[in-house]
């Protein structure tokens, strides 16, 4: 379960927010992502510090959801940024 | 009369019907004011001014033109605007104000909300806050308007800093599905942390923060509860809020103690960050000031450093705002109260005012509008009625004040425009001094405005008169 894992994203990545959209870049790597969206709310508030129940809470109220669907976009969401190499496991 | 006096203050010009002379006198907006030796002619609704001599006002006043004052009054007659009206018909919400708690980190000195009763620390809940913006945003888009602006007020805005993070996606999110943009302004004390302030930055459109100065200044006035000084922290946040994308405005609290220091504060703000404006505000006398032994200013010297600090900010590109003797604006209410803005506090109720219940109430005012009620805003439409009917049109001591389209009487609250004994107030002496200065220097007479400024007795002869208007003179 993703409220389980600690995730960590590489001290060599950046990001910025832009109209609409979250800049991700990793300097080292020289890879950079673009999030939109719902992806670009959660990293913004993953970048505040908020927890994995608050997120899912927030999300369902902005969106409209049942707590349990909000827990899966933001499951799909850490997985996503898991497979894509901007967050590893870590802590 | 010299006719290479005869000039435009440059303000931006409407279209309306073109009175007589006795029209504008009996519309009770051509006014007279003695500068000096000679007589400042404004017409707030023309945007125009000239200066006359004694011989030519009296000329005026008594409708005998001819020869140069034909062509002054020919301008005076043209292009005058309708004179701004309350708003009428459908409430349709200018903004939105959400206050997402009266709780602040911060015990200013002259501050009365440290002293609101429990119930107003509470936090709002993110179920109301959804509602709000949900109703706000599907009010602009029924008016047909494409542009929403929330405000976010307190307390401080970030100690429920969740209601930000929350709602200000949320907008934007109901905004692109409308076809609409929005935009986003905070009212902060900048006692928060660089993630905070860098989001802050990032995602706002407008943060008003308020620092009062120098560290002796604003530990001061602004600390923390608890004591410490506020100054690090928030000089911190302005480094941050200068370096980020959102139009930083600085907000001073002036004292009798800094009035004759605001020069030295602008150079700073202007050396140590990068604000679009600044705003000099006089203390508003509270029962926690008086205990602190802080005093208002007076009016000239508040005037005069505010003048002098203008001057100084104008030359780096800064924004001096004053926003009552702001010659561009012609306004019925100062405020919120009257425009149709829907303030909803932490407990649902929508106001019209961001102040304190207890303030407002404690004038025998009633600023509630409505509540949010089932996902919806349940508006009084005599409440509506009511705060729309606080406007400079039923402010008599208003009615012969050539500022009157400008500060519009000030705040509903707080601000008395007469003193007991019929006098001008303070506020509006020193926002009738900088008033005219504007005008003079919006004629290119820059070197009479400071020659008028220098001169107590002079400028007193222009502030102290109680009709400034061209027919009651004499």
């Amino acid at each position: 379960m993703a409220d389980a894992q600690i995730y960590a994203c590489s001290p060599d990545l950046v990001w910025l927010q832009d109209d609409n959209m979250v800049l991700l870049v990793d300097r080292r790597r020289r890879e950079s992502w673009r999030l939109r969206g719902t992806d670009a709310i959660l990293w913004t508030w993953t970048a505040l510090g908020y927890r994995y129940q608050a997120m899912t809470r927030m999300l369902a109220l902005l969106l409209g959801l049942s707590d349990n669907t909000a827990q899966v976009r933001v499951d799909e969401a850490i997985q996503a940024w898991h497979v894509a190499g901007i967050i590893e496991h870590g802590g | 009369m010299n006719s290479n006096t005869l000039s435009s203050t440059g303000t931006a010009l409407g279209s309306g019907q073109l009175p007589r002379s006795s029209d504008l006198q009996s519309e009770q907006n051509l006014f007279a004011i003695p500068v000096l030796n000679h007589f400042l002619l404004y017409a707030p609704l023309s945007g125009l001014a000239a200066l006359v001599n004694g011989v030519a006002l009296l000329h005026l006043r008594d409708g005998i033109i001819d020869g140069p004052l034909s062509e002054l009054m020919e301008a005076l007659r043209a292009n005058v605007r309708p004179a701004p009206r309350p708003i009428q018909g459908e409430f349709v919400p200018h903004f939105l104000g959400l206050l997402p708690t009266r709780d602040c980190n911060l015990a200013c000195r002259y501050c009365g909300f440290q002293i609101a009763g429990g119930h107003h620390h509470a936090s709002m809940p993110l179920t109301l806050a959804r509602d709000a913006v949900t109703w706000y945003m599907d009010q602009v888009r029924q008016s047909g308007s494409r542009q929403a602006e929330v405000h976010f007020f307190g307390g401080e805005a970030f100690c429920a800093e969740e209601v930000l993070d929350f709602s200000v996606p949320l907008s934007r999110q109901l905004a692109l599905d409308a076809g609409i943009s929005v935009k986003f302004e905070v009212a902060t004390n900048g006692a928060f942390s660089e993630e905070r302030c860098r989001w802050a930055a990032d995602h706002l459109d407008t943060v008003v923060l308020s620092l009062d100065g120098p560290a002796d200044v604003q530990d001061l006035n602004r600390p923390y509860r608890g004591g410490r000084g506020s100054f690090q922290t928030v000089t911190r946040s302005a480094t941050i809020l200068s370096a980020g994308s959102a139009d930083l405005y600085l907000r001073s609290c002036v004292t009798a103690q800094t009035a004759d220091r605001l020069p030295e504060i602008a150079d700073w703000f202007c050396q140590a960050f990068h604000p679009a404006g600044v705003c000099f505000e006089s203390l508003q006398p509270t029962p926690q000031s008086e205990a602190a032994g802080l005093q208002p200013p007076d009016p000239l010297p508040f005037a005069r450093g505010f003048i002098k600090a203008a001057r100084l900010l104008a030359s780096h590109d800064v924004e001096p705002i004053y926003t009552a003797a702001d010659i561009r604006a012609l306004r019925v209410s100062f405020c919120p109260v009257g425009q149709d803005v829907a303030i909803v506090s932490p407990d649902g109720v929508i106001n019209a005012c961001y102040l304190l219940q207890s303030e407002w109430e404690a004038k025998g005012l009633d600023l509630r509008l409505g509540r949010m009620s089932n996902r919806a805003a349940c508006l009084d439409e005599g409440a509506v009625q009511a705060a729309r009917d606080l406007n400079v049109w039923n402010k008599p001591h208003c009615e012969r004040c050539f500022c009157k389209w400008h500060c519009a009487g000030g705040c509903h609250v707080n601000h008395q425009p007469a003193d007991p004994t019929g006098a001008h107030a303070r506020l509006c002496v020193q926002t009738r001094i900088i008033a005219v200065w504007n005008i003079l220097n919006s004629l290119g007479r820059a070197d009479l405005a400071e020659e008028w400024l220098a001169d107590d007795e002079a400028v007193n002869r222009t502030e102290a008169r109680p009709s400034d208007l061209l027919m009651d003179v004499v």
